[in-house]
């Protein structure tokens, strides 16, 4: 049912080659790009913290430059650290960071209720600024698919966006049927008429329904019909051309299965590297946890790092202290290949997609312990990887001094061109870090 | 700040029960509604109105398909539900794009088991002379729930038909039964024939439709509509009878079922336990919990039990890790009777580890107070205050003691039951433990107030409180209805269970409120801006 197809790592980097099929598309790009090019974010989630205070600070003052090589697994990222920014020591009273429910309110700025987020998140405000939605990827747990803290991108209250967890589905969103080297894929074509045509049918009965239904009614079937009219668009947009294409999903792996959640987090982050160098996306949720992890095993993960029989979340608070570090490691560096990747891509004025970006890794909770034992609201930290158009200077520590972190999400807005001096609860946090250029 | 008490209201009720008030006979024109004795003469018809539409809910999606086609649905994979009243229900809902999407998803992913299941009873391939009619004839009135009208068969035919010939039979009977399944009119409940200004009765099929959902969780399939037409809904006594019918069906213990996980508040299996103080404890005995708590009420109900058996009970049916926590023996399935310490739905561990009335580590002192005082005595607690800050000790500020003083000491009843709902038998209650009482303000029952041993006690007292069952028959009514109660159906709980008396059988009062003319009875759309006017 869904497009049998893979990126292929080598392709993806070609940078502009690979463009050079769609020249149609290609002028479309450079006309976009080369005034003040759009700045993209990138959300990347992670699940439970394992690490105290200890194994991250880099032991420098507030306004330092960062030192030449980070701590521990930080230094995942050493090569990034000119284009890096650390803040640290956030700390926040009101809307439950330290708790697992915390994880999925961690971008609304919001307090949450029962896990409920409150308000849009920053990926999705920042997508709507660009007339977009943001394109959310990666982990959905199949055995809590009710659990709302288990959503950490939201369009609104009680409106959560789903995690697209199979790379196939998410390709196949963003760039359509279309293969311009190679013209459409006969099943892909076939699948998508398809739909169209189921989607006609559903259309035209709601049409043919409503005439008799009192206005309330309508008017629910009226929302009914915009959202399948927009499922409409998306098929028919066969002109659509990508960057490149092969396989994204080879016969007969499960994108969800725990052992493969290694294959599909890097083809979620290749196809986000994708649909921003063909700037069909601005907003990206990067979704590679949980907010508990209970449901993901990295010891049986195929190529994992560690072995260790147990669920992410009480390999945290149990597990031995080298497995803690070495799944740090492995996730720093799944992030450290986003940042490769757009690095790699050039835009004009001799920039890098990079430098027109920026990337937010960050936490709800910390550790009170070294053992890991424990859940704490404070020491944590943030970082903000990527020039944002030269709105982030980079290679900079700050000590946030305990103040409220949605001063990071506001920071991270005025980064990507939006000077809002608060988001989500003004309670929690007016006006951003002073970080920026 | 002070509790509000409950809207336990019969100011409406005017009249005497037994006397009789006849309808405009302009009122009865089509689709009359018999004079039962409730809405025209007890009640008056002031309150009637048209009920929007409700898209239906995730298990009633997987219910439906499981009944009309034999194919079992993970309801999962459909989108989230909006409740109304406390009940899953959808009602009124604008649904959001991305939820039209995901729907559509998981009817595209559902529809090829079910169209092997429909070319099983089919026997001709789409694409064949006549075929397509057949499946249309045979799915559509049934999925529709009601006759096809005008240009519908012929939309559907010529869709299956057209499909035949792009996507060759095979695909387009999944395409087929994809967009009969993706229709507004088998996704939403919709009661148009009220589209007028009249008083009137839902028509047959209308009515069918709520009950089946109140009773089967599902929509009418094919031996439903069959069985009903032989009843003539226009008699009160053919209604009874027809309840009475579908209360003997197996699927009534799934339809009851979820009207206790929802008035308990436990639909989400998903929070997780501390995998330290329980290791043991997983999903899946998160759903054995769910599934007790349909039992014990569904239980009630269909044995013929009177709500203090509700509030008492010690039957339990077993599931994965229950006898552990409950400290029986016994397999997976097996109904059970439990020990002293346990009596009634408040004790079940579904009720006690789920729905926040439990930490990942302890029960929540808080949330199950507030569980009896709003799902039993039918107060309003205020949310608390915006700005207050969470860490702030609830007993030493005054702000807080205004209405944490009627909620916790209910709550700390609960205490030896720990946060998967196992009782704490070394851990007793003792008496520097908080008093466990029943504050005289907000109780609707003199017989509440004051303190009380354990939880075992309070089960007992709410039991045999009028105004406590007057309040779960009122939550009945509302998953009845899939929205808020008004004042006449209020008045109508009060009707029902006044005629019945005091040794009524729920069974009893959930027949008379469903046959009820006030349940079935319909009016004109309320104004969109009805606030302004």
């Amino acid at each position: 049912m869904h497009l049998i197809r893979k990126i292929p790592r080598r392709l993806l980097l070609e940078g502009a080659g690979a463009l050079a099929l769609s020249a149609p598309f290609l002028g479309r790009i450079r006309s976009a790009h080369a005034q003040d090019a759009p700045v993209r974010f990138f959300g990347f989630m992670t699940a439970h913290d394992n690490l105290h205070r200890d194994y991250w600070h880099p032991n420098v003052g507030s306004g330092s430059p960062l030192p030449s090589s980070l701590p521990g697994f930080l230094s995942e990222i050493d090569g990034h650290l000119s284009k890096t920014t650390m803040i640290s020591d956030m700390e926040n009273n009101k809307s439950r960071p330290g708790t697992h429910e915390g994880w999925g309110i961690m971008l609304t700025g919001r307090d949450s209720r029962n896990g409920n987020a409150d308000g849009p998140s920053v990926d999705h405000v920042i997508a709507e600024r660009h007339g977009q939605t943001p394109l959310v990827m990666g982990h959905r747990s199949r055995e809590t698919p009710t659990d709302l803290r288990n959503y950490c991108s939201w369009a609104g209250s009680g409106r959560p966006n789903a995690p697209i967890a199979n790379p196939a589905d998410a390709f196949e969103q963003v760039f359509g049927a279309g293969v311009p080297d190679s013209g459409p894929d006969p099943a892909a074509e076939a699948r998508r008429r398809q739909r169209r045509s189921v989607l006609d049918f559903v259309a035209q009965e709601i049409q043919a329904v409503q005439p008799r239904l009192p206005a309330a009614d309508r008017a629910q079937l009226d929302a009914h019909l915009t959202g399948i009219r927009q499922l409409e668009m998306q098929v028919a947009d066969i002109t659509m051309p990508t960057c490149s294409v092969d396989e994204v999903r080879a016969d007969g792996w499960d994108p969800t299965a725990n052992e493969n959640f290694p294959r599909m987090i890097r083809l979620c982050n290749q196809i986000a590297v994708m649909a921003t160098r063909c700037d069909l996306r601005r907003s990206f949720i990067l979704q590679y946890g949980s907010c508990s992890g209970h449901f993901l095993r990295p010891g049986r993960w195929n190529d994992g790092p560690i072995n260790d029989g147990d669920n992410w979340h009480d390999i945290a608070h149990r597990g031995e202290e080298s497995n803690r570090i070495a799944l740090e490691h492995f996730m720093m560096k799944i992030f450290n290949d986003l940042l490769d990747d757009l690095d790699a891509l050039q835009e004009a004025g001799g920039k890098s997609h990079l430098d027109n970006s920026v990337c937010l890794w960050m936490r709800n909770m910390s550790n009170t312990s070294r053992s890991g034992n424990a859940h704490r609201q404070g020491d944590r930290f943030a970082l903000l990887v990527g020039g944002a158009g030269g709105r982030l200077p980079g290679n900079q520590f700050y000590d946030s001094g305990g103040t409220e972190d949605n001063k990071v999400l506001i920071t991270l807005m005025h980064a990507c061109g939006f000077d809002d001096d608060t988001f989500g609860d003004s309670n929690l946090g007016r006006g951003p870090y002073p970080v920026l250029a | 700040m002070s509790l509000v008490p409950a809207l336990l209201l019969v100011s409406a009720c005017t009249g005497e029960f037994s006397s009789g008030r006849e309808m405009g006979r302009e009122e009865l024109d089509q689709n009359p509604i018999e004079d039962d004795g409730i809405l025209a003469t007890v009640c008056g018809t002031d309150g009637v109105t048209h009920l929007p539409a409700r898209r239906l809910t995730r298990t009633e999606l997987a219910h439906s398909i499981a009944d009309i086609f034999g194919v079992d649905v993970n309801p999962s994979v459909f989108p989230l539900d909006s409740e109304d009243g406390g009940f899953r229900s959808n009602r009124g809902q604008e649904i959001p794009a991305v939820d039209v999407a995901a729907l559509f998803d998981a009817v595209e992913s559902v529809a090829p088991p079910v169209a092997e299941r429909v070319a099983e009873e089919l026997g001709c391939a789409l694409g064949d002379s006549g075929c397509s009619a057949e499946l249309v004839a045979k799915w559509a009135p049934v999925l529709y729930r009601r006759p096809l009208e005008v240009g519908e068969e012929e939309r559907l035919v010529a869709f299956a038909e057209s499909s035949a010939m792009d996507f060759g039979a095979d695909r387009a009977l999944e395409l087929t039964v994809q967009a009969m399944l993706s229709t507004p009119q088998f996704l939403y409940v919709t009661e148009v024939e009220a589209k007028d200004d009249s008083l009137r009765a839902l028509s047959d099929r209308e009515l069918l439709t709520r009950w089946s959902v109140t009773l089967f969780n599902s929509v009418p399939d094919a031996a439903l509509l069959d069985l009903a037409s032989g009843f003539d809904f226009s008699d009160i006594d053919e209604r009874r009878a027809m309840l009475d019918t579908m209360l003997s069906d197996p699927r009534a213990e799934r339809g009851l079922g979820e009207l206790h996980v929802d008035w308990m508040g436990v639909d989400d299996p998903t929070g997780a336990k501390d995998a330290d103080l329980f290791p043991d404890w997983n999903q899946a005995t998160a759903e054995a919990a769910i599934e007790d708590v349909r039992y014990t009420g569904a239980k009630a109900i269909l044995d013929g039990g009177t709500f203090y058996d509700l509030m008492t009970t010690r039957s339990a049916r077993l599931g994965d890790g229950l006898d552990e926590i409950y400290g029986v023996s016994g397999d997976d399935g097996d109904e059970v009777e439990l020990g002293e310490e346990r009596s009634g739905i408040l004790t079940r561990a579904g009720v006690l580890a789920l729905g926040h009335h439990a930490t990942p580590t302890e029960g929540h002192v808080v949330f199950r107070g507030l569980l009896v005082r709003r799902n039993f005595l039918c107060d309003e607690v205020p949310a608390p205050p915006p700005d207050i800050d969470p860490n702030t000790d609830r007993s030493e500020t005054d702000q807080c003691a205004a209405c944490h003083q009627f909620i916790d000491p209910i709550g700390f009843a609960f205490e030896p039951y720990d946060a998967i709902g196992a009782y704490q038998s070394d851990q007793p209650y003792s008496d520097t433990r908080e008093v466990k009482e029943m504050p005289e303000t907000g109780a609707p029952d003199a017989a509440l107030y004051g303190e009380f041993d354990d939880l075992i006690e309070l089960g007992d007292r709410l039991g045999q409180s009028e105004p406590v069952e007057r309040c779960y028959t009122e939550a009945m009514f509302r998953y009845a209805l899939r929205s808020v109660e008004t004042e006449l159906h209020r008045c109508a709980v009060d009707a029902v269970l006044e005629e019945l008396g005091p040794n009524r059988t729920l069974r009893e009062g959930l027949i008379e409120l469903l046959a009820s003319d006030v349940y079935r009875a319909v009016g004109p759309e309320a104004p969109a801006n009805e606030e302004e006017l």
